[in-house]
């Protein structure tokens, strides 16, 4: 099923085929919500921001049901993350939820937040501030989740690791609402 | 015409014309004295004589100023009578109340509980009233987080966090270098009447803030940052707290100060490092910022310890942290969001990560950042 997906997206699909993968992608709902998750993902490590945009809920939510039984990391920095999602999805009410689960889910966001994390609006216009050299290399034509290198996935839990520091758990439960309840949350995140 | 039976003739015998006389001059000092009050607000000095200006025209108020009404400058003698009053509320009073902090991204209510006892060792503990549970107990700069969920206690020193209602922490003369400060409405807040005070920053390396402190006492009932385009990132608001009662020391101890088996996470050195060298200068600080403090910090899962530098302007603070780099650091990135309170900025400086990040606009993370250097041996 999912492979049908990824290969219409990556329009490796006859004509027929692509025809009835639309057909059930209309009348599923599971597989719209894997369709968008996809679409986030690859839009955010091309770096793609306006894109990103219309991603919905559910892909949030199939992230926050995979990442249930994952460890995570000490996840404020998902509010950097995360609230860079806000930016390109404020428009939605129903973002609100996503961006908070998407703090949760610490390693995927560790992969989709590289692409995301860099994105900042000014005047009102969404732009990726990530100094150039990363801003090519992300953009490059069909990046690959491996594209997110262990370099990446350090600096991003860095920045989670300094923001638990820099708010000294003040208020820290508005930042990181599912973080504390995983044990030894920095130590299963550093493994 | 009544006369005071025992009164000197001067007064008994005024007549009703002298009478009159005296009203009419009574009444032209008074519109005098207003028209010299709105002249003042008129002909306000140069707001960039920084201390000395006391007023600014009413013209350059922001327009968007409209939920508290106008407010006005303050005297700059009032300005720092305010900002004393607050910052001495929140160090010295004994309270306990709930509050709410609210980012948009979320909100929670904590209850807070603080005194300075005999010995002058100021006591604070914060509850988690909303998700985990989680208990915060400081004794001046000692800082113990009680984490049952993960039976953790996490050590740390005060630095940098953001702690309701103490958030002005710095000198009043340096915060009003930096921001104009203007008086607002009255309002009320948990059934305390409060004057509502506001920081414009001067440039556009920090946010507004926005204090509602108590008449009596100067302690925050509520307080409120914005961005430079007016969006509210982050709150804080008394919803229950009584000044009348007597807190004692007792109940400023943690529940679970006396369990036993709970992972001891000390992310910071002992007192006595608290100033270490750690090699690392931050050149060419934006205006009104100093270093508060230097430390190496040792984080679980982190070969080598971190070098970390704080800064404040006496309101808002910002983290440099150092750290070497395994891989290649090739994420030079930064970010920010209009309604996050916490910005970053990430740069590589010769071998070493250098993160930047604070309650500030991110041209003030990216400020700080430019400037970081090592110190020469």
């Amino acid at each position: 099923m999912n492979e049908k997906l990824s290969a219409l997206m990556d329009g490796e699909l006859d004509r027929g085929d692509a025809i009835a993968a639309i057909k059930t992608l209309g009348q599923d709902v599971h597989q719209r919500g894997d369709w968008d998750c996809y679409h986030l993902i690859g839009d955010a490590l091309r770096g793609d921001s306006s894109a990103v945009t219309a991603r919905r809920k559910a892909c949030a939510e199939s992230i926050f049901a995979k990442l249930a039984a994952e460890p995570t990391i000490l996840a404020p920095a998902a509010i950097s993350a995360s609230a860079k999602l806000s930016v390109v999805a404020k428009s939605a009410a129903v973002e609100k939820k996503t961006r908070m689960v998407l703090a949760m889910a610490a390693s995927v966001v560790t992969v989709t937040a590289i692409g995301v994390i860099a994105l900042r609006q000014q005047n009102g216009i969404v732009v990726p501030i990530q100094i150039a050299e990363q801003a090519r290399q992300v953009s490059m034509p069909a990046p690959s989740v491996l594209s997110a290198t262990a370099g990446d996935i350090e600096a991003n839990k860095r920045v989670n690791d300094y923001l638990v520091i820099h708010r000294q758990f003040a208020n820290a439960s508005a930042f990181q609402p599912a973080s504390l309840k995983q044990p030894e949350p920095r130590q299963a995140a550093a493994q | 015409m009544n006369r005071a039976p025992t009164s000197s003739p001067r007064y008994t015998q005024l007549p009703v014309r002298k009478l009159a006389r005296c009203i009419k001059f009574a009444l032209a000092s008074v519109i005098f004295v207003s028209a010299a009050g709105a002249a003042q607000y008129a002909f306000a000095g140069d707001p960039r004589n920084g201390l000395t200006s006391q007023n600014i025209s009413p013209l350059n108020f922001p327009s968007q100023e409209n939920r508290l009404g106008e407010p006005r400058d303050l005297k700059n003698q009032d300005a720092l009578e305010w900002l004393e009053r607050i910052s001495r509320a929140g160090r010295e009073m004994p309270y306990t109340g709930v509050f709410v902090h609210s980012t948009p991204e979320n909100s929670t209510s904590s209850r807070v509980t603080h005194l300075v006892d005999k010995q002058g060792v100021e006591h604070e503990k914060i509850e988690s009233l909303d998700g985990p549970l989680m208990e915060t107990i400081r004794r001046n700069e000692e800082m113990y987080c009680y984490q049952p969920e993960a039976k953790v206690v996490r050590i740390d020193r005060r630095t940098t966090g953001r702690f309701f209602p103490a958030l002005v922490t710095g000198s009043p003369q340096k915060i009003a270098e930096n921001y104009r400060v203007k008086l607002g409405p009255k309002d009320r807040f948990a059934d305390y009447d409060c004057q509502w005070i506001v920081l414009e920053p001067k440039d556009s390396m920090r946010y507004t803030q926005k204090l509602c402190a108590e008449l009596g006492s100067g302690l925050l009932l509520r307080a409120k940052t914005f961005n430079d385009r007016n969006q509210l990132l982050e709150q804080f608001v008394f919803t229950q707290l009584d000044l009348s009662r007597a807190v004692f020391k007792q109940s400023l101890k943690s529940k679970f100060e006396e369990s036993i088996g709970w992972r001891r996470d000390y992310s910071v050195p002992a007192a006595a490092q608290k100033d270490t060298e750690t090699g690392w200068l931050v050149t060419n600080l934006p205006a009104g910022f100093k270093k508060i403090m230097e430390m190496m910090r040792s984080l679980s899962g982190r070969p080598q310890p971190v070098a970390h530098l704080v800064f404040s302007d006496g309101v808002s603070h910002v983290s440099v942290f150092a750290e070497p780099s395994q891989s290649p650091a090739r994420v030079s990135a930064g970010g920010a969001s209009d309604d996050s309170p916490t910005t970053f900025a990430v740069r590589s400086v010769a071998d070493y990560q250098v993160t930047v990040m604070g309650e500030v606009p991110f041209a003030a993370v990216q400020a700080i950042a430019d400037g970081v250097t090592r110190r020469a041996r």
